[in-house]
Order: structure tokens, then sequence, then C-alpha cells
């Protein structure tokens, strides 16, 4: 079998079939592997068993109808049941996000929906419900200079002298053309995430930070009935919700038996990193104005 | 496993009134429930609601492929349920997969459906959506492919919803096979409230004593409703509005509607305006 290597939040991959939305990686060693398999659409033993995903410790089974079926096993395989008229872009849009996701917390890391970018050394990290702008935020900051670290999700890993870092993720961005818009970009430029979805993926060709960096600052992006954008910084407890709220326990952690372990992890993380939440009007999506409080911001 | 009361209607048609009403029975509280508080929970098309059980975002699914996964959703909430539960929803009752439809028998209870004179509709969804202008909202009143959250250049934090036309809307519950439906007319829980909600309550196996109904009725008035929303906001305004109640009339289309957009709107739903007692004998309006 002909294998390609690649790199992605710090691990070293290596798949059956191409993923160009990775960054290459050299040398034959891997922590991962991605390869074609019968799956069974049941896992046996399964301890949670949601709408179209089944888990049981260090193994998760992952259903899409008319894409495939991916098993995740160890935090270190991934078998891919390929439904016959699958497109190749739509297999790699679940298999990089959710079920990659699924692997990484199989390996016990702790992994935030969100995007970040770097500054001064810094990662700077944007969450917030789907749909809510942290790609936008993350793509807004790479136009204005800054460079990009990662999107949809933020690896967390104790570095060294206990610092916690964000890993790398892969050089690309998942937009809706009205995003798209905002940003002064041309969605007719770009490929749909797959057939049937407006979203675009776009590749992040330079300023594309491949480094684990420090986090700075994790700024949570909310909507509510209010006319301007604020601030507000979060303490104690209502920090610690920020990581552990249901935007961010994923569902998997309960059939893993990992739920106490990354509640754990992320109290630790949420004692010594600054939290603050973005207040914007419902109605309003206004990237400049937040683009400029912001990074006001991240020098204080 | 039968769970489930849907209160469902077409936008702006006495739903979130009777939420509010709901939770102030359910409560039996001293004052009136926060408005932002309601005991119902999100509504069936809440886009979180489904991403907490699949997986994997439903973003990255076109709208048909998700309508096939709700049916799912509902059964799977409902296996987990204890006791019944009041969902609201604005989809029209629908067939999506195979056959099957969007509200599963298996998951539901019984289904209360409010439904309003569609030329108030008219003007207070125009009003809801933050337009001035009524004959777009007729256009959509009329359109058979009508949906909410249908927008394809971003990601809505509810899911699409079909609504069809004003008319099947209505038909699609009504006359819904094998669904247990009491219907609720907007202007009845008005001009009667004690006999139109204590109606609800029975059908729906609420607790009934005349005091706690009336009571519930008087936290819910249409000024408490307003005023709470006036001092502390109301999460489920939409984006566009400026108000969520704005009026609350009976009516208030005579003061907004040309004649002849009227009679356009007559005219495409006089049928069920007829059956639900919205047209007298001579075809004219009757509130």
């Amino acid at each position: 079998m002909h294998w390609h290597h690649y790199q992605a939040f710090g691990l070293r991959i290596r798949s059956c079939f191409p993923l160009p939305e990775l960054l290459a990686a050299t040398g034959p060693e891997f922590d991962v592997e991605i390869s074609y398999d019968s799956v069974s659409p049941e896992l046996p033993g399964a301890v949670d068993v949601g709408l179209r995903y089944q888990t049981a410790p260090r193994r998760l089974l992952i259903v899409v109808e008319g894409i495939a079926r991916f098993l995740v096993l160890e935090g270190a395989r991934i078998l891919i049941d390929r439904c016959k008229d699958a497109e190749d872009n739509a297999v790699r849009l679940f298999l990089l996000a959710s079920v990659f996701g699924g692997l990484l917390l199989q390996r016990e890391e702790l992994v935030l929906r969100g995007s970040a970018i770097e500054v001064n050394g810094q990662a700077m990290v944007f969450l917030g419900v789907p749909g809510i702008g942290k790609s936008t935020l993350a793509i807004a900051f790479k136009k204005k200079g800054y460079r990009f670290l990662t999107d949809e999700f933020c690896v967390v890993r104790t570095g060294p002298e206990a610092r916690r870092m964000i890993q790398a993720g892969f050089p690309q961005a998942k937009l809706w053309p009205d995003s798209l818009k905002k940003l002064d970009l041309l969605p007719e430029t770009l490929s749909c995430v797959r057939r049937g979805i407006q979203k675009r993926a776009l590749p992040i060709k330079e300023d594309f930070t491949s480094e684990p960096l420090p986090i700075g600052k994790v700024y949570v992006l909310s909507s509510r009935t209010t006319n301007s954008v604020s601030l507000t910084t979060l303490e104690g407890s209502a920090a610690y919700t920020v990581f552990v709220g249901d935007d961010n326990l994923s569902p998997f952690l309960k059939g893993f038996g990992l739920e106490s372990h990354y509640r754990q992890f992320a109290m630790t993380l949420a004692l010594g990193t600054p939290a603050i939440v973005v207040n914007r009007p419902k109605n309003k999506f206004n990237l400049t104005e937040i683009v400029d409080i912001l990074e006001a911001d991240f020098l204080k | 496993m039968n769970k489930f009361v849907w209160l469902a209607s077409y936008p702006k048609s006495g739903n979130t009134w009777f939420r509010a009403f709901l939770s102030n029975l359910l409560m039996d509280p001293d004052r009136p429930i926060n408005i932002n508080n309601f005991e119902t929970g999100p509504i069936a098309s809440s886009r979180a609601r489904l991403d907490a059980l699949i997986g994997y975002n439903s973003g990255d699914l076109t709208d048909d492929e998700i309508d096939r996964l709700r049916p799912d959703l509902y059964l799977h909430e409902a296996m987990q349920e204890d006791a019944p539960a009041f969902i609201k929803v604005h989809d029209a009752y629908t067939f999506p997969s195979n056959g099957k439809p969007l509200f599963p028998l298996e998951a539901t209870k019984a289904a209360i459906y409010f439904i309003r004179n569609p030329l108030d509709v008219c003007v207070s969804f125009t009003h809801h959506r933050g337009r001035t202008e009524c004959q777009k909202t007729i256009e959509g009143m009329r359109n058979q492919n009508q949906v909410l959250a249908g927008r394809s250049n971003g990601q809505s934090a509810q899911l699409r919803q079909k609504l069809l036309s004003w008319s099947e809307h209505v038909l699609s519950w009504v006359d819904a096979p094998g669904q247990r439906i009491h219907v609720m007319r907007y202007e009845d829980m008005k001009l009667d409230p004690e006999k139109t909600f204590s109606a609800a309550v029975h059908f729906a196996e609420l607790p009934s004593e005349p005091e706690r109904i009336r009571k519930a009725i008087r936290f819910s008035r249409f000024e408490e409703l307003r005023a709470q929303e006036e001092a502390r906001g109301f999460r489920e305004r939409p984006h566009a509005d400026k108000v969520f109640f704005r009026k609350g009339q009976i009516g208030s289309w005579r003061e907004t509607l040309s004649t002849e957009q009227a009679q356009e709107i007559t005219r495409d739903h006089g049928e069920v305006m007829k059956r639900f007692g919205y047209l007298g004998q001579n075809g004219d309006p009757i509130f």
C-alpha cells in the first residue's frame, strides 16, 4: 500500500489516501494511521449510543449516511468504510472534523472547539457556538498580518515549565459565503467543502504557524440583544464553564470514560488562562469593530 | 416513548403566549415567570439540539439530509424523557424520510395547534421580519415552498423549517394522520381566555384547578409580556425585530393592509379561513 504522510495537531499521520488539507511530512514514523476497511454499523460493547455515534472506552463509531462509517480506535487508528458514491471531499470533511476530534479526545487531549491565531508569540483563542464567527475572526486577523494557528479545534497540551500550549492544526479554514463577503473574499474562487453545501474551504497558503504556542487569552464569542460590542472578563467558575460548557464538552467523553479527567484538565486550564466574553449585537456582526476592540485587548 | 406535546403554529399565531401561560401554570409562581426562562426548552428546530446528539456538525449536512435525521432525533430524545415535555414547533407537518413524519407518532403524546386570522398574521409576521411593507409576506404566505432559516450562505442557529403556504401549514397539522390534535384560535385565547386555556389544559392533562389557570392567564397577559420585554429584553426576539410582543390585537390588519391586499389573502386562503371561522357566509372577514 502506498502511504501518504502528514502532520497536524503535533501528530504524525499516515493515510492510505491523500489529505491535501494537511501539511506533508517526511519519514515513515507515524502516530495515527488512516485506512479503508469494513466497519460494522454497530459498536460492540458501546457504552453511550447517540443518534449517529457510539462510544466505548478508546473506541468511537461515527455514521454519516451516504458518506462513510468511521471507526476510531485507541487514539491511533481510523478505519473508514466508505459509501460507494461518496465524494472524496465529503469523506475528508467529516474525517478532519469530528472524527479526528474524537481521536484527539481518545488520546486524552483537551480539545476546544474554536480557532486560534498568533499574537506576539502567544495563541489567542476564539471559542463560541457554531456559526458565531470564530473562523471569520481568525481570518480577519490573518488578513491583518497575524499568523494562523488552527481552525475548528484547539488542542491544548502541557509544554515546557507546565505551560499550556495550543497545537497547530492544519492550514485551512472553512467559511460560509456571508463570512467571505465580510472578509472581501470571493466565494466563487473557492471550492465548496462538499457538494450541496455552500461553505467554502479556504487554504492558508502563507502565515501559517506549525509550532505550538503558549495560550495568551481565550475569547468567547457571544451574541445577545445589545446594541454595542463589549468585553466581559470571566472569573472563577464562570471561566471554568467556558471550557466544559455544552459547546466544549464533547458527547464522546462519556463513553470514553474520560469526563472527569477532562473536567480536571479544564479546571487547571481555567485557573491560569484569562477568559473574556465578547458580547456583540444579535443582529449585527461588525467585523471591523470587533477586530479593533480585540486588537487593543491583545496588548493589555 | 410517547412523551412530546408539540406546540405547533405558523409564526406569530400565539405560540409564545401559550408557552408563557404554560410556564406559569406548571411553575405556579407568586410572580410572573421571567419570559427568558420558559419551561418548554428550545424550539424543535434548534440546531444545538441535533448537534448534541449526532456527533458531528450539522452544518456539514444539506437541509434535506438534516430533515431525514430529524425524526430519529425526536425518537431518541423521547426515549430519554421521564415525563411529557412541551416543544415549540414552526415546521409544517411533513414526511421527509420514506413516508415517516418529521414528528414521529411514537415520540408524540399530542399536539396543540395555534391558528390565527391570516390577515393579522400577515401584519405581525411582516413586523417580526423587520419589514414595513406586507406584500412580500402575502407572497410568502402563498408560497408552497416557504421556509424559515433556509439561507444557504451562512449557518443559522435554527435548522431549516418548511412552512409551506399558510393554508398548507394549517392543514398539514390539523389533518395529520394519527395525531391527537387540539386546535386553539388566537382570537378565542384573547376573547375568552378562561374557557380557551382551560380546554387546552384538560386536553394536555395539565394541573386544572380553576384558580391556578386564572392566575397563569393573568401572569401571561400581553401587557405583562410586553412590560418584561421592555425591561429586560427577550432572547427569542429575532434579529430584525424591534419588539417581539408588539400589539397582540385582533383585527389590526384593518389599519395596515389595503383592501386589495386583504382580498388577496382571503382569495389565497379562503377555504381554510372559512373552515376555522375567519370568513362569514358572504366571504367577509369576521375579525
